[in-house]
């Protein structure tokens, strides 16, 4: 008689009780370090899905700026989130095990590969992405660990992916890099031998349109006064 | 998996050796339960690379720890035995931590479970965690057991035959429980300390997480060779229900030997109590893991093909004999609303 609780859930919601699970993490020998080689702070959010329909080099291409991320975002499909010392209590470090429902996910498509997405942001906590600073983004084919995939159904077997299969020769990291060196940040957390993804900076550079009008008023405004010296 | 023969001749060369240890645990009266192994033989993945899954259970009880009739039943949730002889806390951890489970052995409800958390000497009663069926009689007779956990299955250091490693590379036990997969493995490296761990809670002992007799069992393994896993203990006898919830239940065959859809008791042609029937799309389902997928089967009542078992895309084969193996593990995809599996005792008989 233990599953008298799911019962009473399932009673609730037939066609949603049960999900597919993925147990994810940074929790065995690789952290995640800030682009100044601090441990990344608690809080920031880790979060696991896929691109709909952009290309591993649009999201290269608009990875490193924040009117990118929010194109990203758009085109984001969202497995599940949390964030930096869930379950671990240190910076640098998470583990976390997720069964949200496919029918809560609309539009998500399962035996999709899984992308794994760091930010660290100046407001993690309300506002993560539209105060993201620095970022990571990247995955290992599941053509070569077939654990990088999500779980083909609700009753499909769970897997356990974590950031040090970044390590793996033929994993993609499309922002960020892979720190194979121990960083000093991670040594009272993983100890010596240790490894990182290393974030990478988000900057706003101006559009090219508005680059080019400011370019053109800022040559007129010389111009001008050059005129006028004359 | 042993055949039913092989089982039985098993559980006749190691019976005199437990024994003794069965009837030392008794307080009131010993117990008769034939004893013996299963073992569960766990595929590897021959270098592939790929997760290897086996589908199974345990198989097996443990030894009854205590057996005898009520004196009545007070409240929904408490057993009442005047005779008794347990001490406080006997039958649980502490704070009410679930140990050990009952069992009502006849009468009404015979078959059905408990789990105990808390159990007092000087009021002689065992505090159950859920209501006690309806129409348990003052008298019925009941067992209490430890439960099974996955130190006491797979070893408190892991020494039974899975490979340990960190989340990602060691053999996973997977249950269903609350909807999901939860997926458990011995760690030895990674934070967290040495120790069975739940992916997702490394610094978290796991080792007393309670695997239920009527549990299905996913290991996925990452190994390239095959292993097995030994369970000793106490064949189940008696009829067992086995509640099957909405939506989906990942459960096993809880006997020493094998079963078919057709003895199953899985259909009663009452939905009340077994599964629906209907046609490929509309009666309940039973999947069994194939290797790469779930074959199906349904009882067809509508459609082509006739009335019985049938798997699905062959709705004129007879599939009343497809077996439920010992160490089996099925889901069962259940639309309607949760109700008991009541499985007959296999063998029918020990004689």
């Amino acid at each position: 008689m233990k599953i008298l609780p799911v019962i009473v859930i399932c009673v609730a919601n037939v066609t949603a009780c049960h999900a597919a699970s993925v147990s994810w993490g940074a929790a065995i020998d690789t952290g995640i370090i800030d682009t100044s080689g601090a441990a990344l702070a608690t809080q920031n959010v880790v979060r696991i899905g896929y691109f709909g329909t952009f290309t591993n080099q649009q999201v290269q291409a608009n990875a490193l700026t924040p009117s990118g991320i929010t194109a990203l975002n758009s085109d984001w499909h969202q497995f599940a989130q949390s964030t930096i010392g869930t379950n671990t209590f240190s910076p640098g470090s998470f583990s976390e095990s997720s069964s949200p429902l496919y029918s809560s996910l609309p539009g998500f498509t399962p035996s999709s590969q899984i992308y794994f997405w760091a930010l660290k942001s100046s407001d993690p906590v309300n506002n993560p992405l539209t105060t993201v600073t620095q970022t990571a983004i990247g995955y290992v084919p599941f053509a070569n660990l077939p654990a990088w995939r999500f779980p083909a159904s609700d009753v499909s077997p769970g897997v356990s992916i974590d950031i040090s299969q970044l390590s793996n020769a033929n994993s993609v990291l499309l922002a960020g890099t892979y720190i194979s060196a121990s960083s000093s940040s991670l040594n009272p957390i993983f100890g010596t031998a240790n490894h990182a993804v290393q974030l990478a900076n988000v900057s706003a550079v101006p559009e090219p349109s508005s680059f080019a009008i400011g370019v053109i008023t800022a040559l007129a405004a010389v111009g001008s006064r050059n005129r006028r010296r004359k | 998996m042993k055949t039913n023969r092989s089982l039985l001749r098993q559980l006749a060369a190691i019976t005199a050796l437990l024994l003794p240890a069965v009837a030392s645990f008794a307080q009131t009266t010993a117990t008769t339960d034939p004893v013996g192994f299963v073992t569960m033989n766990i595929s590897g993945n021959g270098g592939s690379g790929q997760p290897a899954y086996t589908f199974t259970t345990l198989g097996m009880t443990n030894a009854v720890a205590y057996q005898a009739t009520t004196s009545s039943v007070t409240g929904s949730t408490t057993l009442v035995d005047l005779n008794s002889t347990w001490a406080d806390n006997a039958y649980n951890g502490a704070g009410g931590t679930v140990t050990h489970y009952v069992e009502i052995v006849s009468g009404p409800g015979a078959g059905t479970t408990y789990d105990v958390s808390a159990t007092s000497a000087s009021a002689h009663t065992l505090t159950l965690t859920q209501p006690l069926a309806s129409n348990i009689a003052t008298g019925a007779s009941y067992k209490v057991r430890p439960h099974w956990t996955i130190a006491s299955v797979f070893g408190a250091a892991n020494q039974n035959g899975l490979a340990g490693g960190n989340s990602t590379t060691a053999d996973q036990i997977q249950l269903f429980h609350n909807n999901a997969y939860l997926i458990y493995y011995y760690q030895t490296s990674g934070l967290g300390g040495t120790g069975w761990r739940q992916s997702g809670a490394p610094f978290v002992d796991a080792s007393a997480t309670v695997i239920y007799p009527d549990d299905g069992l996913l290991i996925a393994r990452l190994q390239s060779g095959n292993t097995s896993v030994v369970v000793q203990g106490a064949v189940k006898t008696g009829q067992t229900s086995i509640p099957v919830v909405s939506g989906y239940s990942l459960l096993g065959n809880v006997y020493a030997a094998a079963m078919t859809l057709g003895t199953s008791n899985l259909y009663t042609a009452d939905p009340n109590t077994g599964l629906a029937g209907g046609n490929s799309t509309s009666a309940d389902q039973v999947m069994f893991w194939n290797g790469t997928g779930f074959n199906v089967y349904y009882y067809q009542t509508s459609g082509l093909g006739g009335i019985g078992w049938r798997q699905t895309g062959a709705p004129f084969v007879d599939a009343t004999t497809a077996p439920i193996p010992v160490n089996a593990a099925l889901f069962i995809s259940r639309s309607g609303a949760p109700f008991n599996w009541i499985a007959p005792q296999f063998p029918a008989s020990f004689n």
